[in-house]
């Protein structure tokens, strides 16, 4: 009787794990389902200090958000530009975004984006080839090869995450972006916060600190305010020194292997029509005007619908 | 020892009757769906330009015409099936009647509220930001297109149809598909690449072979909105990519004698839909310069004059098939 008594506790103990298991939101095994917590792949982790497997992830107030101090947020950005060895910037970075480094964690997937561009290129909806070309008619066939060693250096110095699943990469991206937003960084709050306000305020934390992001996030400031994504793309290259005298020259030399595959960037300038140059010029005059009285209202305002 | 049992017991009780109602919630389980990223749908919107029905092709309810008479599949080329509750047409009579069903249709969608739409957006996204003069320009130009195009609407034209009108249409359509009428077989195939299958897909080959070969440059309009539809959704990017762009057809039809100029219908439609830059221009060569890119452009250009070429020389054997993958099919 005893002994059936502990049989059938032990049944009931099992399918108790089992249904907690069900309830866990966060649990490892649905990581790669519903990747609220990205997870690098094991090649992404310094090879001297393996990694065991991910715990579930800590709710958001279990580490204190912070954000890194601006040297760190340059260095990180010139990193991402130049270190030979992508996975370990990623191991770094994942180390410092779970101790609540929102900095950290939209440079990771900052990261990953960069690292994407195998997927972009060998997905097999097209074949490598046509990219090519295509992107020939677009820069001219003089700049392919470069373009071409640009790319293989990136897929190297990406190393194994290069070779990730683009669904797994996009999951992964999702996730540390949605993370970023969480520990507070603005960049990611513009990309991801759910209501139109919150977004509002991300780009104008944003913008007071760094007119640079007219350009990096156009896309999302186009569609939250009454600009166009090419008015504030010209507005930032109107700020910019070293593109204001001649915005389609430096459009010319920021053409890249990001930028082909649409990072966000003065190249984009490239692709406007002559009409659509001119409304972006007004745009941008307006823009520029209006940030230097500090108007943020005005330059975030919503869109008027009619 | 007991007492731990039991109560091991209860709580997995407690938690397995938890996790049975949790998994038995619908909507509990999916992840909620991901918020796209901002800008995403900003290329989509409907007010873009390239989002409007292409109204240069004579046709502005293509779209809506194909839905709406989606049932019946056009014969193919060879096919003499013949539907005796429809009337039998010559050629004459049933380009008459589709040219009568066509201006009718271009009256209501003219007086419908689309157009009035579409100069809302192009008050706040474009005329807002460019020159006073240009803007009264192309104002101007747009409200002389428009009083072109309704000139001979009546309000019959202009009502929206009921029920027997519809049917009447839809028959009409039909009946000019049966005489062989192009532009009404193209309409009742439809454009829609997904919902096609493999043999009318086959049809609609041989149809826009038929439209080329017909040597009609206004038919020719036709074809940039059908070419998508030729290719199955999985090769639709190779296509796109190795495909004339819409704009190259259409400027071709100008090369090849379609009046394009400044107070044609074309232009009219042009402005209307497209482009307002094209309300002030002296024909559409200037308005899709005027809205291209530069590198845009130079492939129009190159894609426009060896379609001129080809459909001069007519040589159009291989137009419509897909370009082959680098290393196989």
């Amino acid at each position: 009787m005893r002994r059936a008594w502990m049989l059938y506790a032990l049944m009931l103990l099992i399918a108790a794990i089992w249904s907690w298991q069900r309830l866990a939101p966060q649990a490892p095994a649905e990581a790669s389902r519903a990747p609220t917590r990205p997870v690098l792949p094991a090649a992404a982790a310094p090879a001297t200090t393996p990694r065991a497997a991910p715990a579930v992830e800590p709710p958001p107030s279990a580490v204190l958000p912070q954000r890194a101090p601006p040297s760190v947020q340059i260095d990180d950005q010139q990193r991402l530009q130049t270190e030979p060895d992508l996975p370990r910037l990623a191991a770094e970075l994942e180390q410092r975004a779970e101790r609540g480094d929102g900095d950290a964690a939209e440079a990771l997937q900052q990261l990953l984006k960069q690292c994407s561009v195998r997927a972009e290129f060998e997905s097999g909806a097209i074949p490598a080839e046509l990219v090519w070309e295509v992107i020939a008619e677009g820069v001219g066939a003089g700049r392919v090869p470069a373009l071409q060693a640009e790319y293989a250096q990136l897929v190297q110095r990406c190393g194994a995450l290069a070779d990730l699943d683009e669904d797994v990469l996009a999951d992964r991206i999702r996730g540390w972006a949605r993370r970023a937003a969480e520990l507070g960084q603005p960049r990611a709050r513009l990309q991801v916060a759910p209501d139109e306000d919150a977004r509002r305020a991300a780009a104008a934390e944003l913008l007071q600190s760094d007119p640079a992001a007219m350009v990096s996030e156009s896309a999302a400031l186009g569609t939250l305010t009454g600009y166009n994504r090419y008015g504030w793309l010209m507005a930032g290259c109107l700020l910019d020194p070293a593109c204001a005298a001649d915005p389609l020259a430096m459009a010319d030399r920021s053409i890249s292997i990001g930028s082909t595959l649409g990072a966000r960037s003065y190249a984009e300038l490239l692709n406007l029509s002559p009409r659509e140059r001119q409304i972006a010029r007004a745009q941008a005059e307006e823009i520029v005007a209006l940030y230097a009285e500090r108007r943020f209202d005005l330059l975030l305002a919503a869109p008027v619908r009619r | 020892m007991k007492r731990a049992i039991r109560f091991l017991l209860m709580l997995a009780a407690l938690a397995l009757a938890v996790g049975l109602w949790h998994w038995r919630t619908p909507g509990a389980q999916p992840e909620p769906p991901v918020q796209p990223p901002p800008g995403a749908s900003e290329a989509a919107t409907p007010t873009g330009p390239r989002a409007q029905v292409n109204m240069a092709n004579g046709s502005p309810a293509a779209a809506s015409a194909a839905t709406a008479a989606a049932a019946p599949v056009a014969p193919a080329p060879g096919d003499q099936r013949v539907d005796e509750a429809l009337p039998l047409w010559s050629p004459a009579v049933a380009e008459a009647q589709m040219r009568a069903l066509e201006h009718a249709e271009e009256c209501r969608w003219l007086a419908g509220t689309v157009v009035a739409s579409i100069a809302r957006q192009r008050e706040l996204r474009e005329w807002r930001w460019l020159p006073a003069r240009q803007v009264a320009a192309e104002r101007a130009g747009a409200e002389a297109a428009l009083a072109r195009l309704t000139q001979s609407c009546t309000e019959d034209d202009r009502r929206t149809p009921d029920a027997a009108r519809a049917a009447a249409d839809a028959s009409t359509l039909r009946a000019a598909a049966q005489a062989g009428h192009l532009r009404a077989r193209l309409r009742l195939l439809g454009i829609s690449a997904d919902e096609l299958t493999a043999i009318q897909r086959g049809s609609l080959r041989e149809l826009l072979v038929a439209v080329l070969q017909s040597g009609d440059p206004a038919l020719y309009l036709e074809i940039p909105a059908y070419q998508s539809a030729l290719y199955p959704m999985q090769q639709q990017t190779l296509a796109d990519l190795s495909q004339p762009r819409h704009e190259a057809w259409t400027l071709a039809t100008c090369d090849l004698g379609l009046d394009c100029r400044a107070g044609s219908p074309m232009l009219d439609r042009y402005c209307l839909i497209d482009s307002a830059a094209a309300c002030a221009s002296p024909d559409l060569d200037t308005a899709l310069h005027a809205t291209s890119a530069p590198w845009e452009w130079r492939r129009i250009q190159r894609d426009r004059a060896q379609l001129v070429d080809r459909l001069r020389r007519g040589d159009i054997q291989g137009l419509f098939d897909p370009r082959a993958r680098p290393g196989g099919p």
